[in-house]
């Protein structure tokens, strides 16, 4: 059974709705990370569930005990929904140190005076934190605070934890750090955990699923792995993966019994419904995907080329980065090798492996086509 | 669970959905807060004055003097027939009116005129030991607001009343009694006394101005006086405009200064007439001109707000201002400071001084080495002290003292405790009626003088109201009207204090599982301790120098040593008086010292305004 569920919640701030009737079951020991830009509802939702706001439609349900109803008016305050959270700013308490903001919640449910020495102590360790117990947060670095915020969390044992952009005010290296941190931590104790950020890798990085929202909506429920290899939509499409994804405009058509896509000097086979021959579609494939066509390699006979001038070369350190100008004035993105040679105004061929290629309906936030094969894969189950 | 039992369950529930959600709007934590702080205001501000209105319209108990046939608490529009439409019209109202209006448009002009030259010397120019001038600014606005009249009438008194004062027997001229009284000195004695809630305005406002404006005139070539009088004075107007109408309303409520100084020769205003009128036991007269004295105070204010502009947040004065390109005044330098310097030393020193001296002589205007005498400070008695035990060993006089100190440590505690909490309740609730709806009560004692809020409070607490019994001649009186007057001054700091702290500080608590009393215990006022100081700082002060607003309410149980002040005076044993101001100054000041030890910065505090 779902330990957390939402149910159809909405929540409106004046003319603005914030959460669009979203509803989530998360099981125990899942690692939800709520992704998408600023404004798009992810952090409302984090609030919702922890009790820090109240919904206008709706109903949400932790461990089957209703929280929050909007239609029965039922609300539980965060203080007894048994849940930690983690915020952006740390929300460290100034006048307190080290030691008493981790014992706090331990304070609060009366517990004797050496188990709470204890309990701080070992989360101490557990966090790194050795002998800075003393300390205020303001003489702890970005980094140790942001340790500080977590003990603090882990040591209540609430039994859902909740981070608000935990890492975002740390810089690339810690952030990096921290969140082999936060892995370490869910392997060990296998809390389910709801972790909001905007930062794409971070959300793939570490979450089992991976919810995208946009406008108070979810764009799309699914696995690390579905989100960025089958992108539901445009709008996940082009939010997850950076460089960002490459689209081509085109047109589906049949030829030679097959459906092909056309488009912008590419060609593809492409698995879709007969159904769709003739729209206009928008051909995507990651930059990693796309192969160099050396002139010792030889492509496949049937294998999509594209041809066009290097116009940006950026090394990115285990990877090199190319903006490759097409004829037809389009730019494309390709990730290479970073041992290739070919630099600035080189003229080359490139290879778009046909697997790789999805195809999306030419329309605002358009959907994913589904080849006829795994749709029907997906009725059965 | 069947399907039907499901939707019974959900109907069940949502039966109870409309007193659940009123429940749980009730015992939402600010909602809570307020309805109960909005509780307390109603009974100790809205009260008090819908209880005045009322008295203005009904007999009062010694109004049999008038009409035989009047009986207590019947309608009536005597009083009010006798205020505008009697034959004693000109004296009761008009006369004090006009001379009000003169003397506190002429205070706030001279306040106005120190206030702002002051806060540019020290704000934009290279004025040297400034760091030392401007936490002095402060010391008159500490000081009871009659010393300086006091100080004057020590300086300046003529023979008519009394000995001479001290300049006569230096000089042996005879000061005119238009100098002596009435309004000339009083304009200027309460400019000298308000000018320092000018220049924290206009140095705020000279803070905030952006430097960029005033360099871009200079790179057109402007010189530094053009500047100043075409950029710098035009940009800071509203805020002198807003200085100007704030301060008028302050001044024009002012008892103490007009009453030495004026009452003498009969020159009466608003304040001194309400004085008089309840004196006599002219309440429904006193209760009307009180009404018309928050009228006018109560529509500058408005002014303020409407026309020149928003309740603007001023930035505190400390620190940044200093940093930015000063103006040279070069030789300039000397007449600037010999002004500040002269300011300082009339408005601050010389009373304090003046005072001293005065209090150890034994014939009031003979200044010589044979009349010292300690026997105002410790004699236990005798011709020349009518009797009466010295300041320091009177058992009146330290009742008095001790009484002083607890009113304003009792006021100061809880104006700073309903500040910090209606900061919190409005600040949670931000944008919400009901946080509107406070923070709009608890600033409307800013509109009430002083004389005229103390009058409101005898009216209403003379009798019982409701289940509070009669509170006149208590200690309670005292504490619960210096507090609510000076509430919209700690709810302002409370206010801003909440303001800085963030809204997680206290929902990281709630989700740890911390209730609201434990959150506010161990989070909350911790975090806004500081501020608390500041607010328990300033009401201390301006509560044990108070006297206009609790002159109508002691009595020789509670007497203060404001009050106890005005008593000497009256009976002109000078130097009783005099004593007790040096001995409240001494105190004030040493506390204010403390106090700002302990973290609370009385010259930083943020204007009220």
């Amino acid at each position: 059974m779902a330990i957390v569920e939402i149910d159809n919640i909405v929540r409106r701030f004046g003319q603005v709705t914030a959460v669009d009737h979203v509803s989530i079951d998360i099981t125990e020991g899942e690692y939800v990370v709520f992704l998408g830009p600023s404004g798009c509802g992810k952090t409302t939702t984090l609030r919702l569930v922890a009790g820090l706001d109240v919904p206008d439609e709706g109903e949400i349900r932790i461990d089957g005990r209703v929280v929050a109803s909007a239609a029965s008016k039922v609300f539980v305050p965060p203080q007894r929904r048994n849940i930690g959270l983690v915020f952006q700013t740390y929300a460290l308490w100034p006048h307190m140190n080290v030691f008493d903001n981790i014992a706090f919640g331990l304070d609060v449910q009366k517990r004797p005076r050496r188990e709470i020495r204890e309990r701080v102590a070992e989360t101490l360790t557990y966090m790194q934190l050795d002998g800075l117990g003393e300390r205020f947060p303001h003489e702890l670095s970005g980094g140790q605070q942001q340790r500080v915020a977590l003990a603090r969390m882990l040591v209540a044992r609430p039994k859902i934890y909740l981070m608000d952009e935990p890492l975002s005010n740390l810089d690339a290296k810690l952030r990096m750090e921290m969140r082999a941190e936060l892995q370490r931590i869910h392997r060990d104790l296998g809390c389910t955990t709801i972790y909001v950020t905007h930062d794409q890798f971070e959300a793939i990085a570490l979450g089992s699923r991976i919810i995208v929202m946009k406008d108070g909506k979810i764009s799309q429920d699914g696995s690390a792995r579905d989100v960025y290899e089958r992108p539901a939509n445009l709008f996940v499409a082009r939010f997850v993966g950076n460089p960002p994804i490459n689209l081509v405009e085109g047109e589906l058509s049949v030829e030679e019994g097959r459906p092909w896509f056309h488009g912008d000097g590419l060609k593809v086979p492409a698995d879709v419904p007969r159904s769709r021959m003739g729209a206009r579609v928008l051909a995507a494939f990651r930059p990693e995907d796309v192969r160099v066509l050396d002139g010792a390699g030889r492509s496949d006979d049937d294998a999509p080329v594209l041809a066009g001038t290097v116009a940006a070369r950026m090394m990115a350190g285990s990877n090199v980065i190319m903006y490759v100008d097409l004829p037809t004035g389009r730019d494309l993105r390709v990730i290479c090798d970073k041992d290739v040679t070919y630099g600035v105004g080189d003229h080359l061929k490139f290879v778009v492996p046909k697997e790789s290629v999805l195809f999306y309906e030419d329309a605002e936030d358009g959907v994913l086509i589904e080849s006829e094969g795994r749709r029907e894969r997906r009725t059965d189950a | 669970m069947t399907r039907m039992d499901a939707r019974s369950e959900v109907v069940r529930r949502e039966r109870w959905a409309a007193p659940r959600a009123a429940l749980r709007w009730l015992t939402t934590p600010h909602v809570a807060l307020s309805l109960v702080l909005l509780a307390v205001l109603a009974i100790f501000v809205i009260a008090p004055i819908v209880n005045i209105v009322v008295d203005t319209f009904t007999w009062q108990s010694g109004d049999t003097r008038f009409d035989r046939s009047a009986v207590a608490g019947e309608f009536t529009l005597f009083h009010w027939t006798r205020v505008f439409a009697g034959p004693l019209t000109r004296r009761i109202l008009v006369e004090p009116l006009l001379n009000s209006i003169l003397t506190a448009l002429g205070a706030t002009a001279v306040a106005l005129f120190i206030g702002t030259g002051l806060a540019w010397l020290l704000v934009r120019t290279d004025l040297p030991f400034k760091r030392v001038l401007a936490p002095l600014a402060f010391v008159p606005y500490i000081m009871p607001s009659y010393t300086l009249a006091l100080a004057w009438l020590t300086l300046f008194k003529n023979q008519r009343y009394g000995a001479p004062g001290v300049f006569e027997y230096l000089t042996g001229i005879a000061i005119p009694d238009w100098f002596a009284y009435g309004p000339i000195p009083i304009m200027i004695v309460l400019g000298l006394h308000y000018f320092p809630f000018v220049y924290l305005l206009a140095a705020n406002a000279l803070l905030s101005v952006d430097r960029s404006l005033e360099e871009c005139g200079e790179v057109l070539g402007a010189s530094q006086w053009l500047v100043l009088r075409r950029i710098t004075l035009p940009v800071i107007l509203p805020a002198l405009l807003s200085g100007f109408v704030l301060c008028f309303a302050r001044v024009i409520g002012n008892f103490g200064t007009p009453y030495f100084l004026g009452a003498p020769i009969g020159f009466m205003t608003l304040p001194t007439q309400i004085f008089s009128n309840l004196g006599m036991r002219f309440n429904g007269v006193a209760y009307i001109l009180v009404l018309i004295l928050i009228t006018i105070s109560a529509l500058a204010v408005l002014v303020n707000q409407r026309l020149i502009g928003v309740r603007r947040s001023f930035a505190t004065i400390t620190g940044k201002g200093f940093v930015t390109k000063q103006v040279r005044l070069g030789w300039w330098k000397v007449p600037a400071l010999a002004l500040i310097g002269g300011t300082m030393f009339f408005a601050a020193i010389l009373p304090f001084g003046l005072f001293g001296i005065q209090s150890v002589m034994s014939r009031l205007g003979v200044y010589s080495v044979e009349h010292l005498t300690s026997a105002f400070w410790l004699s236990s008695g005798e011709t020349i002290t009518e009797g009466r035990p010295g300041v320091l060993v009177s058992p009146v006089i330290l009742r008095a003292l001790w009484n002083t100190l607890r009113l304003g440590i009792a006021a100061g505690a809880v104006a700073a405790v309903l500040g910090t909490l209606i900061g919190y309740a409005s600040v949670k609730g931000r944008g919400t009626p009901l946080a509107k709806a406070l923070e709009q009560v608890a600033f409307l004692p800013y509109l009430v003088p002083s004389l005229a809020f103390g009058t409101l409070y005898l009216a209403l607490f003379i009798g019982g109201f409701g289940p509070i019994p009669s509170l006149y001649g208590t200690f309670a009186l005292l504490v619960l009207a210096c507090t609510f007057r000076n509430l919209p001054f700690a709810a302002r700091t409370g206010h801003a204090t909440m303001m800085q702290v963030s809204g997680e500080m206290e929902e990281a608590a709630q989700t740890l599982g911390a209730g609201w009393f434990y959150r506010m215990r161990r989070i909350i006022f911790p975090l806004v301790v500081k501020g608390m100081v500041a607010g328990f700082t300033f009401v201390f002060v301006t509560s044990v120098r108070e006297l206009s607003l609790i002159i109508t309410l002691v009595t020789p149980e509670t007497m203060t040593l404001t009050a106890m002040t005005l008593r000497f005076e009256e009976l002109l044993l000078v130097q009783f008086s005099n004593a007790i101001t040096v001995l409240l100054i001494a105190v004030t000041l040493v506390t204010v010292f403390i106090l700002n030890r302990l973290g609370g910065r009385f010259g930083a505090q943020r204007s009220p305004v």
